[in-house]
């Protein structure tokens, strides 16, 4: 039971950890953003040339066919899939295990 | 071994290193479906993109050991070979940015959840941007990884 509880407190921890340090990079991308007005400069640039929310959302949710959606994943895959063996033996990346 | 049922048995060490890669791989299938915008819609690429958050920590929390001695070992000694290290920082600067910057654009799940959202240029740029870019880092993060993925597949056929 100790052992269980000890396993959660360090599971517990880590993923504080872990928060922080994702609370913090939200923090560096956000608060310059407010502080030099980029996000109200973009907010009063779209007011003048806002496309009409329905033709939006009918665009958005025109979903294509089975195969087209394979293939769209697919592609996702083989392009990340590539990068990951151009950088191993041509770029010759390799993590280094302690 | 019962939460991977798929997985052939294996002793220790094999075991894990062939559940982490299960677990993997279906992250790395499941932001290939969050990256094509379209495949079912933006209410199924909002779900799947919150979701991942959670999947993301996990992943984070399997390579502790990793990440803490590295962390520990480039802030101690500067000057060392760091690319490895500056590439998973970047990816993860990035993943929690595009993350971040979803949320902030929600058309759909936040809104269900009662917290309507008003995302506007700025932070779909950002998205669009930090999407892009984090394929290019998971590339690398497998190509950083590569020897490890295809020692566990090895393993995994030898012990089927």
């Amino acid at each position: 039971m100790i052992v269980v509880f000890s396993m959660l407190r360090r599971l517990a921890l880590r993923t504080l950890v872990l928060l922080g340090a994702i609370a913090l990079v939200i923090a560096i991308v956000y608060v310059p953003s407010r502080w030099t007005g980029a996000i109200a400069n973009a907010a009063r640039r779209e007011e003048l040339r806002r496309p009409p929310p329905d033709f939006v959302r009918v665009n958005r949710e025109r979903v294509p066919p089975p195969l087209v959606r394979f293939r769209m994943v697919a592609t996702n895959f083989a392009v990340i899939t590539s990068i990951g063996w151009i950088g191993r033996y041509v770029l010759r990346l390799r993590l280094k295990r302690l | 071994l019962r939460l991977f049922p798929v997985l052939p048995i294996a002793g220790g060490g094999g075991l894990r290193s062939q559940a982490i890669l299960v677990f993997d791989l279906a992250m790395l299938v499941a932001l290939c479906a969050a990256e094509s915008l379209r495949i079912a819609g933006i209410a199924f690429h909002e779900w799947l993109g919150i979701s991942l958050i959670v999947v993301f920590i996990a992943h984070l929390l399997l390579s502790w050991n990793w990440i803490a001695a590295q962390t520990k070992q480039h802030l101690l000694k500067m000057g060392r070979d760091r690319t490895s290290y500056l590439l998973n920082l970047g990816l993860f600067v990035v993943t929690v940015i595009t993350i971040f910057t979803g949320i902030a654009i929600s058309e759909e799940a936040l809104p269900t959840m009662g917290f309507p959202m008003q995302g506007n240029r700025f932070w779909h740029g950002l998205h669009s941007f930090g999407a892009n870019l984090m394929v290019l880092l998971v590339g690398l993060h497998v190509a950083l990884n590569w020897d490890w993925i295809l020692k566990a597949i090895r393993q995994g056929y030898r012990n089927r």
